[in-house]
């Protein structure tokens, strides 16, 4: 194993915290009890858009020093790549990288091979057919919205959506503002949860360039069944997922399922610990398939009565003064809920205007490594939530990971914290901060570093 | 002060030498050559005193703890809170769930009064004087009156240092932590924030304890002023002669009283900030003054002269921070040494 527990850890009831130093265990290399390396997690199977970050981990047990070697078989070509960590990091995927990925582990006692594992690399296309969310109407109906994010050159578009009949039914399209499309229901296998979709243009005509409302799908919900249920994912049947032109040539299209967020219609509230005011939302993954990750921009924020800018202080980062929160992976069809942390110079909850969240899925987030640790002075499990207290030198940037065994890879809490040149207090509830609550967990490890 | 009062003392010698007043000529010719005088002197005082009155000590204001803070934040605490708060050491949370912060109340020097012990005073004398007649005393001799104008500064240092034991009130505002889990000592908030929000009411809990107390005062004062009266001088032997004069005095006493004063409490565990204190004040004061000198004229023109003033002027009394220092200028006793031109 190659991470080593620092003395300083404590034991919590019911989470147990381990705060962990990142350590090599060093034996001699003449050691005779020398112990040959053993794949405890082989690397699994990646897909990734052409673009996107892909990474293949293993785990692995063994006398130290390991070294991995990582053996990429392409098409044509056999490639190794020399590691000295057990990842394998390709930040922006080609297509040509498409193959089958296997790592060798090797240390004084010997050297073990892994099973392989696919890397999958779907052509990049600004080209989406998107289930935007969805959201509930007045009648308890469940509404998807069916966008387009259009290059101008789509004639036809086609594809199907499976659905569980036993949370779903009565399926129902309408088309959206633009009347100007003819829209074709399959609705053969409805009963068996899937309805295909046709949407053409008139003769010679082609969509807008631009994101585009073309219909709406509207199903009852099964009595019994609950809201974060419902769950859609695209699928070829009945109909085939495609785009042609007006030619009738194929087109790239990726078919996509947004995530739906809800709001908690509940005041935020002040929590004391942090000096923040708190606001929860759902976030649910309608989709048959996971995601990487959501960004949720939070619109609509302003000065505060003192004419300090509102800001969320769970943002990964802002763009253009819009804090934009982080969050993923997203597994098929989970509800999670994720807390927002508002920050108000006057603390008059009043200030908090009325925000709209706009939901994007992102792109694997690129983990970060490091060997600048910082030692945790402090780390309470209380009231629900981990606190997490170390020392920071003033503007240093300062990232908490997490993991849940000792075993698991670190994943990297964003936003980092900004030091102030004093002790902070960095709170873990969960998402969007981490995957999950810490009281949701048996064991929950944290280090830090700059 | 030390600063200003330099520039002050340079305007107004140049203002009184810039008055030198153009003298008309005397209609005698024989007796008044030499109409106008300046004259430039050291002085040196030696009868200055001060008293100091320890009042009680009082309780500053913003409260300033021994071992920690609580200050307003951004939010001018809203909702009677504020992240901007701090604490020193672990056992300040208390077993109530408190967060207790201390200041010591009182001195052992509280009621009581002492002397300052003053350094040598010094200071400068610029003068003019007008001739304004003689009187004949013999044939060779006659006596010579007239009115003479001044501007002066003395410098004066007072101290005192001593040691006292006595009791004092060690008090702690214990402040709700509401349940809010500080962080590890030492600990200090931001006036932004956000930070874990403190409650600013609390509870007082006060414990009496002996103390040693180690107080340094110093009263430095600065007196700037100006002088008009006659004067007279006697041709005593050959060049030497006596001069002597008398006439009110106006001056302002400038004073900075001063002093730190550092705590030590029997619970040898609980370690207090210094006191301090830093407080100016300023006060016209009117009285007299009357001079006597001997001089020595080197030639003609001029003149050495030494002698003794003495100045009545009323008393200046400076006070902050539960202290009350008085200024005793009511008998001033000078040597004063110079040089007189006369023209």
């Amino acid at each position: 194993m190659q991470f080593k527990d620092h003395p300083s850890q404590m034991r919590m009831t019911p989470v147990l915290l381990m705060v962990a130093a990142v350590a090599g265990l060093q034996r001699a290399a003449a050691d005779t009890n020398a112990v040959p390396p053993v794949i405890l997690q082989p690397p699994q199977d990646v897909s990734a858009r052409e673009g996107e970050y892909a990474e293949f981990t293993a785990l692995a047990d063994g006398t130290s020093p390991l070294s991995y070697t990582w053996v990429q078989s392409l098409t044509n070509a056999t490639n190794s790549i020399v590691t000295l960590t057990p990842a394998l990091q390709l930040f922006a995927t080609t297509t040509n990288e498409i193959g089958t990925y296997s790592v060798i582990v090797t240390n004084v006692a010997g050297a073990v091979t892994s099973q392989v594992a696919a890397l999958q690399v779907r052509p990049y296309t600004p080209r989406e057919w998107r289930v935007a969310g969805f959201q509930t109407n007045a009648s308890g109906q469940v509404v998807f919205p069916l966008d387009l994010a259009a290059q101008g050159d789509e004639h036809v578009l086609a594809g199907s959506l499976r659905f569980a009949p036993n949370v779903l039914q009565n399926p129902a399209v309408t088309l959206g503002t633009n009347t100007n499309i003819t829209l074709q229901i399959d609705t053969s296998q409805t009963n068996a949860g899937a309805l295909g979709l046709t949407v053409s243009w008139p003769a010679g005509l082609t969509a807008t360039a631009g994101v585009q409302r073309l219909a709406s799908l509207t199903c009852d919900l099964v009595a019994g069944a609950a809201v974060s249920q419902a769950a859609l994912a695209w699928t070829n049947q009945p109909v085939a997922m495609g785009a042609t032109d007006v030619s009738g040539a194929s087109l790239l299209l990726e078919p996509m399922i947004v995530p739906a967020f809800f709001v908690d219609s509940n005041a935020p509230s002040l929590e004391l610990q942090t000096g923040l005011f708190l606001k929860t939302g759902t976030l649910i993954n309608p989709g048959g398939g996971d995601l990487n990750g959501v960004r949720i921009r939070v619109l609509g924020l302003t000065n505060d009565s003192l004419g300090n800018a509102i800001s969320v202080r769970t943002a990964a980062f802002d763009t253009n003064s819009t804090p934009c929160l982080q969050y993923g992976p997203v597994w098929a069809g989970a509800s999670n809920t994720l807390t927002f942390e508002y920050y108000l110079s006057d603390r008059d909850r009043r200030s908090l205007p009325t925000n709209t969240f706009d939901v994007y899925i992102m792109q694997s987030p690129r983990p970060l490594y490091t060997t600048n640790n910082v030692t945790i002075g402090r780390a309470l499990f209380t009231n629900s939530v981990f606190i997490v207290e170390f020392p920071t030198a003033s503007n240093y940037a300062y990232y908490v990971q997490y993991r849940t065994n000792l075993s698991a890879v670190w994943q990297t809490s964003l936003p980092a914290v900004v030091g102030t040149g004093n002790r902070v207090q960095w709170v873990d509830r969960g998402p969007p901060r981490t995957a999950s609550p810490p009281a949701s967990e048996t064991n929950r490890f944290y280090h830090v570093f700059w | 002060m030390k600063t200003a009062t330099c520039l002050r003392s340079a305007g107004l010698l140049f203002l009184v030498v810039g008055a030198s007043l153009t003298p008309s000529r005397a209609q005698d010719p024989e007796l008044s050559l030499d109409r106008n005088r300046v004259m430039v002197a050291a002085r040196f005082s030696f009868n200055i005193t001060a008293d100091l009155r320890n009042l009680r000590t009082p309780v500053p204001s913003p409260l300033q703890y021994d071992d920690g803070i609580v200050q307003s934040d951004i939010s001018g605490n809203a909702g009677g809170k504020t992240w901007n708060w701090g604490y020193q050491n672990a056992n300040q949370v208390t077993e109530r769930g408190s967060l207790a912060l201390h200041y010591t109340a009182g001195s052992p020097f509280d009621g009581t009064s002492a002397s300052l012990n003053a350094d040598l005073g010094a200071g400068f004398e610029l003068a003019y004087g007008r001739e304004l007649g003689h009187i004949r005393l013999s044939r060779n001799r006659s006596l010579t009156w007239g009115l003479q104008a001044g501007f002066g500064s003395l410098s004066i240092n007072l101290h005192n240092d001593s040691t006292m034991a006595g009791m004092v009130d060690r008090v702690a505002h214990e402040y709700d932590l509401n349940g809010v889990v500080v962080p590890a000592a030492p600990y200090a908030g931001s006036f932004a924030g956000p930070g874990p929000l403190l409650s600013t009411n609390y509870t007082i809990v006060t414990t009496n304890l002996a103390a040693t107390s180690s107080q340094e005062v110093k009263l430095e004062s600065l007196v700037l002023g100006f002088k008009l009266g006659p004067f007279v001088e006697w041709p005593l032997y050959k060049r030497l002669s006596l001069q002597a004069g008398a006439g009110l005095a106006a001056v302002d006493v400038l004073t900075q009283l001063r002093w730190n004063e550092s705590l030590v409490l029997a619970d040898p565990s609980i370690t207090t900030s210094p006191r301090t204190g830093d407080y100016d004040h300023s006060e016209w004061v009117l009285g007299y003054y009357a001079n006597a000198a001997l001089a020595y004229a080197l030639n003609d023109s001029l003149s050495l002269f030494v002698g003794a003033q003495y100045q009545g002027l009323g008393d200046v009394s400076v006070a902050g921070g539960g202290k009350e220092a008085t200024l005793h200028l009511g008998h001033d006793v000078e040597i004063i040494a110079g040089i007189r031109a006369s023209f």
